[in-house]
């Protein structure tokens, strides 16, 4: 009779743990969903306003080159910077290519990276076909973008930060190994282990993956593992 | 940044650029000289803004517009433009919403439909073309990507480009050096064997055409464009030498 007793309510455990995850899942896709449709609205909307008015001003150039060349010059770097601040947002709300490739939507987060923070080299390893899954692209890189604002933001690195992203067999694999300039460095990113573990469940729970992270003298390496194209409905 | 100036010059334009990433060039932009453009944008002043410059660019050439793919198709098929210009987020017909997928679709039909026709892209997320690259590869004809964050200048050369045939999407859009075999196979019979396009379409058994299809392939992978007072044969030769495709 306990054993029976046991039996139901691991199984009604189980369960609800399952639906909690489910549900997870659901929010999570249900939101980068809206905010791609935010993306897309200011690209259709704002961008798209801008560029009018940039070509209009660039007409007036042409057509009256010698009247306030000055001003109207000054008023088309502005729209430039416009542009390009809405035209970031729109990124920030929904990553380039996380739809279309992953490897692509990764080199972009990382050039961004880059442009950024001029401190960090990346050294990238990525293939150039990769079989995609829009929905867990999102969640992968948001982890590597997390896991990169927790350890780099305010360290010192001695060697760029090696990124690889590769298909074995079934298995989707991203490796990231960070090397940092002196014992303190290291010490100060291993005071985000509260938000590493967060990370790391969040992986589990988003991707269906797993994650483990390995450290070696200075370096520090993240594994994050995958099984390919087997997304719950 | 240098903000591109314009001063007419006999008849026709002449631009000081100063280009993203290129250093500072000066380029003529009346080379080429359609007769018929296409363009479709479902943007009422984007179009009307798009057909002035063009206008203004090329005095003598029909600008004909369209604002779905139902129009645009009903419009190739009248007009037989020399190029067209269209943004991705368009319409199906008129009434139904604008949607990056039509335009994908749309111009995915348009390559394999209108093989040799020269195409401009000009749109605020031109990324979703990544999605296109085998057929873009395959394209014939020219094909330029003019995001909307570009100069009226710039967006001028990326038309000339496509009536040139020059292919140019960006590099972001590749992981790497993404070269196929055949054209590495024209690299070396080029500069390793110092053939010429002819004795290379014979070796490699196709004709002189797809070799020059080839050429404009392994420009745009290589990240090598025309450029005024520069051979871009031997821009293309320093480019595959630094990149390690040639001896």
């Amino acid at each position: 009779m306990i054993f029976i007793v046991c039996l139901v309510i691991a199984l009604c455990f189980f369960v609800s743990q399952s639906e909690i995850h489910r549900a997870l899942y659901w929010w999570n896709q249900r939101r980068s969903r809206q905010l791609q449709q935010k993306a897309e609205g200011i690209r259709e909307g704002l961008l798209q306003e801008l560029f009018c008015c940039r070509r209009s001003l660039e007409l007036q150039l042409l057509d009256y080159p010698e009247t306030s060349i000055q001003s109207l010059q000054s008023c088309l770097t502005k729209i430039e910077e416009l542009h390009r601040a809405i035209e970031q947002l729109s990124y920030d709300l929904s990553p380039p290519y996380v739809d279309e490739s992953l490897p692509l939507a990764v080199q972009h987060l990382l050039e961004q990276w880059r442009k950024h923070n001029s401190k960090f080299n990346f050294e990238i390893e990525l293939p150039s076909f990769w079989k995609d899954e829009p929905d867990r692209n999102q969640v992968i890189l948001t982890t590597l973008d997390e896991l990169l604002q927790l350890t780099l933001m305010e360290n010192r690195l001695e060697k760029p930060v090696c990124v690889s992203l590769q298909a074995d067999q079934n298995i989707g694999k991203l490796t990231v190994h960070i090397t940092y300039s002196d014992p303190s460095a290291l010490m100060a990113s291993s005071r985000a282990t509260k938000h590493f573990k967060y990370l790391s469940r969040s992986f589990q729970l988003l991707a269906f993956g797993q994650c483990r992270s390995r450290k070696q003298g200075l370096t520090m390496t993240w594994y994050f593992r995958w099984q390919l194209h087997s997304m719950a409905a | 940044m240098v903000f591109p100036l314009a001063t007419a010059f006999n008849g026709g334009i002449r631009l000081q650029i100063s280009d993203l990433g290129y250093g500072y060039m000066e380029t003529r932009q009346s080379d080429q000289k359609p007769q018929k453009i296409l363009i479709v944008d479902d943007h009422e002043s984007v179009l009307s803004g798009t057909v002035n410059v063009l206008k203004k660019h090329y005095p003598a050439t029909e600008i004909v517009t369209a604002q779905t793919v139902m129009s645009a198709l009903q419009e190739l098929e009248q007009v037989q433009p020399d190029l067209m210009l269209m943004d991705l987020s368009i319409p199906k017909s008129s009434g139904d919403s604008a949607q990056t997928d039509n335009g994908i679709q749309f111009l995915r039909q348009l390559m394999q439909q209108y093989s040799a026709l020269n195409i401009v892209v000009q749109s605020a997320y031109a990324k979703t073309l990544v999605r296109l690259k085998p057929d873009i590869n395959a394209h014939e004809g020219g094909f330029t990507i003019a995001d909307k964050s570009l100069p009226v200048q710039e967006m001028l050369i990326r038309v000339n480009w496509a009536l040139q045939g020059v292919v140019c999407t960006p590099r972001e859009m590749r992981t790497g050096l993404e070269l196929k075999h055949e054209w590495i196979q024209v690299l070396r019979l080029a500069f390793e064997e110092g053939l010429q396009d002819k004795a290379i379409a014979e070796r490699i058994g196709v004709s002189e055409r797809t070799v020059r299809h080839y050429w404009t392939r392994v420009q745009n992978a290589l990240g090598v464009y025309p450029e005024d007072n520069k051979n871009i044969r031997i821009q293309t030769e320093i480019q595959a030498r630094k990149e390690g495709l040639i001896d």
